[in-house]
């Protein structure tokens, strides 16, 4: 007997398999970041200079502290390839020191901030009622205070001016946008099914935080820490312009582009590589963040 | 300017007193006549100035206050008894102003000023009971006023301060309505020249009683008697004066305006220069400068400060109790590098206490005595004396265990490149590690008097045209720098100097006190002694550059603007 | 909505009561007074008289006591320590109308450039127009506003001549640093804009009214332009509270007297009254707008005012 169709030999446990390979939410996320040309290139970008930092200060054998007489002010040259500054320090050497510095405070910074950010927000968030009005209220008037006041307080306070102080007078009150971000998206979180179930097996309200609220925010708190980069590296700029920068001999993009932006219309180029530095890192993180928001966003999925 | 530590010095130097001058009085007076508008055929028909104030005034009352920058202001809206003018070589003599002419007593104590016909802008004749109100108000305790130390000389000034005896009992009267008397304590040399500071300017007592607190702070909360009265003054932005046509010698005034513009930021006022939307300014900045020097419609003036850049050590330090490591620590730096790496060639190395310009007798004391510092240096090798040291207070010989703090009092850029510099200065020259803290001029001040400080690093101007002025900081009984140091012989010699009327027993004095501070003891690191340079465009002329003159704007003009 | 925005007054002047205490102490911890700040020593007697003059010769907890009770009774944050005779409250509302103004201006501009942009980029999508805007946007706040401003002011006064170096009181003081400082809003609201209108153009009523045949002009006037505007304004709100604080660097080159140049003079001068008085300035300023926009975000939309109350 013949017919036209034929059950095709299935053995019954193939019956369950997934034909295609399951796409978790990072991998999907990556795969639509990599269609990104944009955000690749902001990418490498980053990557260059992270990689510059690390080695660039030793690569043209001038240390940035050393101080030359006869070098002063000089245009970028075969031996000095950025130039030199008002001390006859090598620029090149400096730019990557100092951006050694500000990459620190930029990531440190934004790190640090989300890591309390996304705990206290969380916490707020999953405790609800007295727990969450009181916890807003201090971070409403933590950011209500001018942030320079902090700065200074601060710096002043513990009497100097490291990494560290300055990464804490930025960071005292910065986790603070993050912190309400979290809550936000924690508080819908919250309503949904997976959450009850949680809490109806028993598990503890720290591994709920943990195990599931905190992953399911991952993506906009990694969105948030690529925008907050620049926003530090930025405030140390700021710093240094006004003199409550980086203690010397350390310095930073900030405190070079301030330190040349007096004389920058008769040395330019003592402007234009800081400069161009702390423009680059700003694209390419904002242009990064933006890539991974869409790549991140459940809305955009396809 | 950079930052608090030079504002600092300039105001040090607005106190400043040029004593020979101060002495020589009456016959001055006549100058004043010959100045004046002798080439009135020549100059513009509309005359004004556009200047630039570094920073808002703090108050136009005489009596509080005591920034530069009121002060510059109100040398130029208020008659002070006398000014301290400027010929064509850029020297200072006094001259009469609010006062006509002056005499004392045997003994000098008691001084009687003939005040000058004058009115207030508002058309009241100006007497003698508005000088003595002035000083009396500066002097009350209720005022608090910062300056009123400075009218110690007089007498009773200091109980009435603090409050001890009442107002009435200070020495200072007016006898009629153009007369008035200051009795002083004892015979002060530099009397004279306290009679165009701030504290000694003329007030209206119904005035002053109209506006209470806000007296002095706004233009309709004051009434002028000086070559100018304040036409507007938008607070932090600018400044216009206006011809006094009340004023007595409204004739010797060709200015109808000035515009004093306040701005901060150093590249804008560069820039305001470069443009012409400025007419006068200071530019230390070696590249501005020399952009200006080869401007040929401007001027430039390089003009001597009398006064010393330092660094001091805390001699109660552990390290720096040692005097052969504090002389390691003095000759560890190369002066003429410094002066044109740091200064850019504009200051002069320091290797003495007392600075160029001084005078001792008729002759400059520098040139008379050469700094002490460089036979330090002729004599060692730093590193030798540095390891010497180290032996002495039984501590490791490797430099490179030492660690030391250089703190500084600001937290501007030009201080952060000094810091850098010196860091490697000593890293090379003494294979030290040296730390370089930066902090708040008032942070410095408070740590330096706690014994904070290991090297602080400071500029101190000198009073008064004598080498006492600056050496007389350094006795056991002065607190101005916190060094901890003291020596009695030093302090003898310093009081010889100061009884002694001979001027080559005086040079004797200082020159072995110097020797002492700092040859034997070696207890402060003069660097360089700084010059401003000053650049004004050609058409403006009779505008005073010394950083002591109070002429203001008064004899001002332009020509060929 | 009548109690929740009592409620909301209420907390608003907790907190404010809070910063004012916390600033008030904080200021007095710290090391150096206005004497301090002044270059030589003066006698122990000045000092005296001056402590005594301006109270700070009582204990902390008796100054505090008086100031509050100023603040109170008379709105009087006291006077300055460094400018003898000027009102603190005197001050702040003078400089305070500088910066508004110029921050007015500079965020009027910022909002129409960068609306406008947005839109451009949004309808030209992933095509030259949308990455070059983009891009200029982002550029104008990838460079540190001193930089900014530096470049801006040499080129155009020392260099072309065109505008006044420094200063303030006529339209011609404001452009340069009006330009200098709508780069951040421009941003801002071009990004927030290309995102909304992105939104938008997806919608089913866009897609029927062209299907209808409306011209695209009038899409974009009646239907894009006036759904993407709305949320974008919610962000006004502390954008405005930024007028005075994001001045500092700008009012200080180009030589404006408003509040940040004040602020940051006063900090160096440790003038204690001054500092506390712009920091209650700036907080309130920054509550109120917070507390305006939550409210009105309630009108706009009655999703959140139920939350809110739920909470």
């Amino acid at each position: 007997m013949e017919t036209a169709f034929r059950p095709v030999a299935v053995e019954n446990k193939e019956k369950e398999v997934i034909a295609r390979e399951s796409v978790s939410y990072w991998k999907d996320a990556w795969r639509r970041l990599k269609t990104n040309k944009v955000a690749i290139v902001a990418i490498f970008i980053l990557a260059t200079i992270v990689i510059m930092t690390i080695i660039g200060p030793s690569i043209s054998g001038h240390d940035y502290k050393e101080i030359n007489s006869s070098m002063i002010n000089q245009r970028p040259s075969v031996e000095h390839w950025f130039g030199t500054d008002a001390l006859g320090r090598d620029i090149f050497s400096r730019v990557w020191q100092g951006g050694r510095i500000s990459m620190i405070i930029g990531l440190t910074g934004a790190l640090i901030a989300t890591v309390v950010g996304s705990i206290y927000g969380s916490i707020a968030a999953y405790f609800g009622g007295r727990v969450d009005t009181i916890m807003m209220r201090i971070v409403e008037i933590l950011i209500s205070l001018p942030y320079l006041i902090l700065v200074i307080l601060i710096s002043i306070i513990l009497d100097s001016r490291s990494i560290g102080t300055m990464l804490l007078a930025l960071t005292l009150a910065g986790w603070c946008g993050i912190a309400r971000l979290v809550r936000g998206q924690m508080l819908q979180l919250k309503q949904q099914e997976f959450i009850m179930a949680a809490e109806a097996l028993g598990v503890k309200p720290w591994k709920i935080i943990v195990k599931h609220l905190i992953p399911n925010c991952l993506g906009i708190i990694i969105v948030a820490i690529s925008f907050d980069v620049p926003g530090y590296i930025f405030a140390e700029a700021f710093l240094s312009y006004i003199g409550l920068g980086i203690q010397p001999p350390g310095t930073s993009w900030g405190a070079l582009a301030s330190a040349a932006q007096q004389t920058f219309i008769f040395h330019p180029y003592q402007l234009f590589f800081p400069a161009l530095m702390i423009g680059l890192t700003m694209l390419s993180f904002t242009l990064l963040g933006d890539g991974l928001r869409d790549a991140l966003d459940p809305k955009l999925r396809q | 300017m950079k930052g608090k530590m030079f504002l600092a010095i300039l105001l040090s130097l607005l106190l400043a007193v040029v004593g020979l001058v101060g002495c020589s009085s009456e016959d001055v007076s006549n100058n004043v006549a010959d100045e004046g508008l002798q080439e009135s055929s020549g100059i513009d028909r509309e005359q004004y100035l556009n200047l630039v104030l570094e920073a808002e005034p703090t108050t136009l009352d005489p009596s509080k206050g005591s920034d530069m920058y009121s002060n510059r202001v109100l040398n130029n809206v208020l008659e002070p008894l006398t000014r301290l003018e400027e010929d064509e070589n850029q020297s200072n003599y006094l001259a009469a102003a609010g006062a006509e002419s002056w005499e004392h007593n045997e003994d000098g104590t008691v001084w009687t000023f003939k005040i000058r016909p004058n009115k207030w802008s508002d058309g009241v004749p100006v007497r003698a009971q508005d000088y003595e109100y002035g000083i009396k108000r500066s002097v009350a305790q209720e005022t608090a006023s910062p300056y009123a130390y400075l009218l110690e000389p007089i007498k009773n000034a200091s109980k009435v301060n603090s409050g001890e005896l009442s107002i009435d009992e200070l020495g200072v009267r007016s006898l009629d309505d153009e007369t008035l008397e200051i009795t002083l304590e004892a015979p002060t040399p530099y009397f004279l020249a306290l009679t165009y500071q701030r504290v000694m300017m003329p007030q209206r007592e119904d005035v002053v009683a109209l506006h209470g607190d806000s007296y002095g702070t706004q233009i309709d909360k004051i009434v002028y008697n000086g070559p100018f009265v304040l036409g507007t003054w938008v607070h932090n932005s600018e400044l216009i004066l206006n011809k006094n046509h009340n004023y007595w010698d409204a004739e010797t005034v060709s200015l109808d305006n000035v515009n004093l513009k306040i701005i901060q930021d150093e590249n804008a006022v560069y820039n305001s220069l470069s443009n012409g939307s400025i007419d006068i300014a200071i530019a230390n900045n070696p590249d501005w400068r020399q952009r200006f020097i080869n401007n040929d419609k401007l001027n430039h003036f390089e003009v001597v400060r009398p006064s010393t850049f330092f660094m001091f050590f805390n001699t109660r330090d552990d390290v720096f109790q040692n005097v052969n490591i504090r002389k390691a620590f003095s000759i560890g730096l190369d002066r003429e590098e410094m002066a044109n790496v740091i200064f850019h060639g504009v200051n002069t190395p320091a290797y003495g206490w007392v600075a160029p310009s001084i005078t001792i007798g008729d002759d400059e004391y520098r040139s008379l005595v050469p700094g002490p510092v460089k036979r330090i240096a002729e004599e060692n090798d730093p590193k030798e004396l540095l390891i010497k040291g180290l032996q002495e207070l039984g501590r490791s010989t490797d430099p490179a265990d030492l660690t030391i703090k250089v703190t500084l009092g600001s937290t501007d850029q030009w201080f952060r490149n000094y810091g850098e510099y010196i860091q490697q200065m000593y890293n090379r020259n003494l294979g030290v590690n040296v730390e370089i803290e930066q902090v708040e001029w008032p942070v410095f001040s408070q740590m330096a008097s706690r014994g904070e400080v290991q090297i602080g690093y400071m500029g101190w101007g000198a009073e008064f045209n004598d080498p006492a002025s600056l050496m007389s900081l350094m006795t056991s009984t002065s607190t101005a720098i916190e060094t901890g140091w003291s020596d009695e012989r030093y302090d003898e010699l310093i009081a010889l100097a100061a009884s002694e009327m001979d001027p080559a027993k005086r040079l004797e004095y200082f020159r072995e006190a110097e020797e002492i501070l700092l040859y034997e003891a070696s207890v402060l690191v003069p660097t360089v002694h700084p010059r401003i340079n000053i650049f004004r465009y050609k058409y403006v002329n009779d505008i005073g550059v010394t950083p002591l003159g109070t002429s203001g704007y008064k004899y001002g003009y332009t020509q060929g603007r | 909505m009548g109690r929740y925005i009592l409620k909301r007054v209420g907390l608003m002047l907790l907190t404010l009561w809070i910063i004012i205490t916390l600033t008030f102490l904080l200021m007095h911890s710290i090391p150096g007074d206005p004497l301090a700040n002044m270059a030589r020593k003066l006698p122990e007697q000045i000092q005296q008289n001056y402590y005594q003059r301006y109270g700070l010769d009582k204990p902390v907890v008796v100054q505090y006591g008086i100031f509050m009770k100023n603040l109170i009774t008379k709105g009087d944050l006291g006077e300055s320590l460094v400018y003898p005779g000027r009102s603190v409250t005197e001050t702040i509302s003078k400089n305070s109308k500088v910066s508004g103004r110029l921050g007015i201006q500079a965020l009027a501009m910022g909002v129409t450039i960068g609306i406008t942009l947005g839109i451009i980029a949004a309808l030209n999508r992933n095509r030259w127009p949308d990455f070059l805007v983009m891009f200029i946007a982002i550029l104008g706040v990838s460079i540190p506003l001193f930089i900014i401003a530096a470049l801006l002011q040499y080129f155009f006064t020392a260099k072309l001549e065109l505008l006044p170096t420094t200063g303030w009181g006529k339209f011609k003081h404001t452009i340069l640093p009006s330009i200098a400082m709508c780069f951040g809003s421009i941003a801002t609201y071009a990004r927030y804009m290309r995102s909304n209108v992105l939104e938008i153009v997806n919608q089913d009523y866009i897609l029927t009214a062209k299907a209808k045949g409306v011209s695209e002009f009038n899409i974009i006037r009646k239907h894009i332009f006036r759904n993407a505007i709305l949320p974008a304004l919610t962000i006004l709100g502390p954008q405005i509270a930024g007028i005075f604080t994001g001045a500092f660097v700008i009012e200080r080159i180009f030589g404006i007297p408003g509040l940040g140049f004040y602020y940051i003079n006063s900090i160096n001068d440790r003038d204690y009254t001054m500092i506390i008085g712009t920091t209650v300035f700036f907080a309130s300023l920054f509550i109120i707008s917070q507390l305006v926009v939550d409210i009105l975000y309630g009108v706009v939309d009655p999703r959140i005012r139920v939350s809110k109350n739920s909470r």
